[in-house]
């Protein structure tokens, strides 16, 4: 029987018909539906056995099958209901909450967009929102896998940052998994000078999550850099003299002020009420003057800087790729949905980058990408248009 | 790239404040960096002997640091020295090893590929290879895919199979690709004059006297093979008569033949479409040479072959003289059981654009005893006359998807028409029969010739 003739059958009243039919969709969709959450969701083989398993009985106890117009509606379905499958296995793993009822009492959400802010909250859950995040924004191939971008930020690394050639990029990596592209010089040569792909470079290069920006500060290498010397970091500070020498160059005192301002994420304006700079008693001029000179050595130029060099390629007309708006945008949404950095944190981290590339970003334009929620509205309808609703097979 | 003209869907306040939230409080963090992994680690992530999962794992620690991928090149470059070394040399690494607790050893000879583990990096990457090329490939005999759909592809199951980690799939993969490879230097052979007519057909195993046209063979850019053909009688009349039997298609290669597709007959048209042959057969031009492939047709009731299924036919295909072997007769007892395309290199070691050589292995099929491996192999007198004179036969294996350890070379100045038996010392390896000819790889390169490039 084949899938189109199944899912006519499906709405037949006997029993048999129906139960013939369940077992034709099962044989011809059970594998790619478990390959779909294995390289969509990053599903172990046992979760995805799981979850198929699952949404077949979710769909042998629909009474009302008659809901899909055609196979297509049919597929779609199936595909959304193993996917919330794999979310509610999670769940029960203690993987993920879900949205208590309360929240949607809070606030106020209207009973007719439950369902899609689940699906949303599904796809946040499992990642698709930022993937897809990167696609809109950077430019990059929507029909790609998260393994696929970590491939091609790797072939670029390994090209323009250790400086390996085409030929040998190849045979640096393992094979990638029966879906994925296979690598061939050609194919590293492509992925490089594809805007998408140096956009995804330079992302990477100059979105710094809080560790890595803290690890540039103090001049210790980012693997040596963990909570724990954070917090030995600071209980010394506490302690000892401010004007003491600490780290290189930098005393105890810019050392608590690099942690106050980078780790904790304290503005600029309340550092000097906080410990210990209250008890130091220094002047606000004083403590400008450290935040400015910590300001003055923040990595952001220098990053930019040498990766522009390192692009210098006849084919990659770098300036104009990264001048375009959606590399900062994509950096902004990070700063703001995961570093949760205060509006003029994200700019003193973006500006300096931007302006070498002559791209004019200012507060304002922030404001409306950021606390306007514009970023975020935007991302959200051109995911929910393309995955159908929801469905992306 | 320009996203200002987008209308964003026309949600209540109450939603767009949930989904802010929600954002907020789940974003991903990239706080947490994944642990540098070890040499062993990466040698098997090299190898693609680590399952998907840890192989991400892997690529995801690459893309966090700087060092992890300069060590990922110092490992490639060692592993491409010890792939170099005869296994002899292999093993006295492995006893050096184990002598001095993998602190400090060296080769005791003076290759110029010798690696002196003054690391130990060095002593862990010779460790994890050892451990590898040890491995025997003997499994995949026992793995059996079910007989597939008509059209659907079996090679793309199996990698995926051995990507999650099951080690029969993985030494079935490894075996396809080296199939693969064999393949590849068999189509670069030139074909008699007489023989290039016979392009637009394919050959048929089965009850059928007529012909099978090709109307199309084709790989695509994602390494799918598509092939059609019409089943033509005699006066060019379609035939028909065979409507729903199964026809499988095959690649033939040394000897053994690969069944990559089924299909059933619809009137006089079969079609076969065969994903991931291009992993194993390399680049190719768009268009696949016919002589590359054979049709096995017979009736769905008794003719339902596992496919794959390597060996199964290639004896009596042999003894009916369907493959092509060499023109000239075996001498007595010589029985051909495979053939070997041997690509010739040049001085510096790498492939050259000569036609490949042909190598005949006779007698019993390679086996190993007793940490010998033994493969008796026969040049014909075209091969002879050709590269006699300054060049070495070089043998390797293949121990994982396309890596090769070098097993050993032979001068071919004093070769005659007799079959010479090769014993080649692999200490360490199970004793047995070699699940596949194709797992060895057959080279001539100039005596003069510096280390073969193992890539």
């Amino acid at each position: 029987m084949n899938e189109a003739l199944a899912w006519k059958r499906l709405s037949l009243p006997e029993d048999h018909a129906k139960a013939e039919a369940l077992e034709a969709l099962c044989r011809s969709l059970r594998a790619p539906l478990e390959r779909y959450l294995v390289a969509k969701c990053q599903a172990g083989t046992q979760d995805a056995e799981d979850a198929v398993q699952d949404a077949f009985v979710k769909l042998s106890r629909l009474s009302d099958v008659n809901v899909w117009p055609n196979e297509q509606a049919g597929r779609a379905w199936l595909y959304r209901t193993v996917k919330t499958c794999f979310v509610d296995i999670l769940r029960r793993k203690g993987r993920f909450a879900t949205i208590p009822l309360e929240d949607f009492d809070t606030f106020d959400v209207p009973f007719a967009e439950r369902g899609f802010v689940e699906q949303v909250q599904t796809a946040i859950l499992l990642g698709e929102i930022f993937h897809y995040a990167d696609a809109f924004w950077l430019g990059l191939d929507p029909s790609f896998s998260a393994a696929t971008y970590e491939r091609q930020l790797l072939v670029a690394q390994m090209y323009y940052l250790e400086g390996f050639s085409s030929t040998e990029i190849p045979r640096l990596l393992g094979c990638p998994p029966a879906e994925e592209p296979e690598m061939t010089p050609d194919r590293v040569l492509a992925w490089v000078r594809d805007p998408g792909v140096v956009r995804l470079l330079a992302y990477h290069q100059l979105c710094m999550e809080r560790q890595r920006l803290l690890a540039c500060l103090f001049g210790i290498d980012v693997d040596q850099i963990s909570p724990d010397i954070l917090n030995g970091l600071w209980s010394r500070a506490l302690v000892l003299p401010p004007e003491e020498s600490a780290l290189g160059e930098l005393s105890w005192g810019l050392v608590a002020l690099i942690l106050l301002r980078y780790r904790d994420n304290a503005p600029a304006s309340a550092v000097l009420t906080q410990s210990p700079c209250r008890e130091w008693g220094y002047t606000e001029a004083q403590i400008q003057e450290r935040i400015a000179a910590i300001k003055a050595a923040l990595p952001f130029t220098s990053v930019m800087t040498d990766l522009l060099e390192r692009l210098e390629d006849e084919r990659v007309d770098a300036e104009s790729i990264l001048g375009d708006s959606g590399l900062w945008k994509r950096m902004a949404f990070q700063y703001w949905y995961c570093e949760e950095l205060p509006l003029f944190d994200v700019y003193e981290r973006i500006q300096p980058a931007s302006d070498q590339v002559a791209y004019k970003l200012n507060t304002n334009m922030l404001n409306t990408w950021l606390s306007g929620g514009q970023l975020r509205k935007r991302l959200v309808k051109c995911w929910w248009d393309q995955s159908g609703g929801g469905y992306d097979e | 790239m320009s996203d200002g003209d987008i209308d964003p869907l026309p949600l209540s306040d109450g939603t767009e404040a949930l989904i802010e939230a929600f954002l907020k409080q789940h974003g991903p963090q990239r706080n947490v960096r994944p642990p540098a992994p070890s040499t062993s680690v990466l040698v098997r992530y090299l190898c693609n002997a680590l399952p998907a999962t840890e192989a991400r794992q892997v690529e995801q620690a690459l893309t966090a640091s700087s060092e992890t991928r300069r060590a990922v090149r110092e490992v490639r470059l060692l592993l491409d020295r010890l792939q170099s070394l005869s296994w002899l040399e292999m093993a006295v690494i492995e006893q050096n090893i184990s002598a001095s607790s993998r602190s400090q050893w060296s080769l005791s000879s003076n290759q110029t590929a010798a690696i002196r583990g003054e690391s130990s990096r060095e002593a862990e990457t010779a460790q994890a290879w050892l451990s590898l090329a040890s491995q025997p490939l003997q499994a995949f005999a026992a793995e059996e895919i079910a007989p597939s759909a008509p059209g659907t592809d079996s090679w793309a199951e199996i990698r995926r199979r051995a990507r999650g980690g099951r080690a029969q799939a993985q030494a079935l993969w490894i075996t396809l690709l080296a199939f693969g490879a064999q393949v590849q230097t068999q189509l670069r052979r030139p074909l008699p004059a007489l023989a290039r007519d016979s392009s637009a057909t394919l050959s048929v195993y089965g009850p059928w006297a007529g012909e099978c046209r090709l109307q199309e063979t084709r790989i695509d850019a994602a390494g799918t093979l598509h092939v059609s053909a019409t089943f033509v009688g005699f006066a060019d009349t379609p035939a028909t008569d065979f409507s729903g039997w199964t026809a499988y298609l095959a690649l033939p290669a040394g000897g053994e033949i690969f069944l990559c597709a089924s299909s059933t007959l619809t009137g006089e048209q079969v079609s076969w479409t065969v994903s991931e042959i291009g992993v194993g057969i390399g680049p190719q031009a768009s268009a696949f040479p016919a002589r590359g492939l054979v049709v096995l047709l017979g009736p769905p009731e008794r003719f339902t072959l596992p496919v794959p299924s390597l060996r199964r036919f290639s004896q009596s295909l042999l003894a009916e003289g369907f493959l092509i072997a060499s023109a000239e007769p075996p001498t007595e007892n010589e029985e051909v059981v495979g053939l070997l395309a041997a690509n010739i290199l040049t001085i510096q070691g790498r492939e050259s654009s000569l036609p490949p050589a042909l190598l005949e292995v006779v007698g019993p099929p390679p086996h190993a005893v007793n940490g010998r491996l033994q493969i008796a192999v026969r040049l014909p007198a075209i091969t002879r006359s050709a590269y006699a004179e300054g060049y070495r036969l070089l043998l390797d294996i293949a121990v994982a998807p396309q890596e090769w350890q070098h097993l050993d070379s032979w001068p071919i100045d004093d070769w005659g028409e007799a079959a010479r038996t090769l014993s080649i010392s692999c200490p360490g390896r199970t004793d047995g029969a070699l699940a596949s000819l194709t797992l060895l790889r057959a080279r001539l390169a100039p005596s003069e010739a510096g280390s073969p490039n193992v890539s």
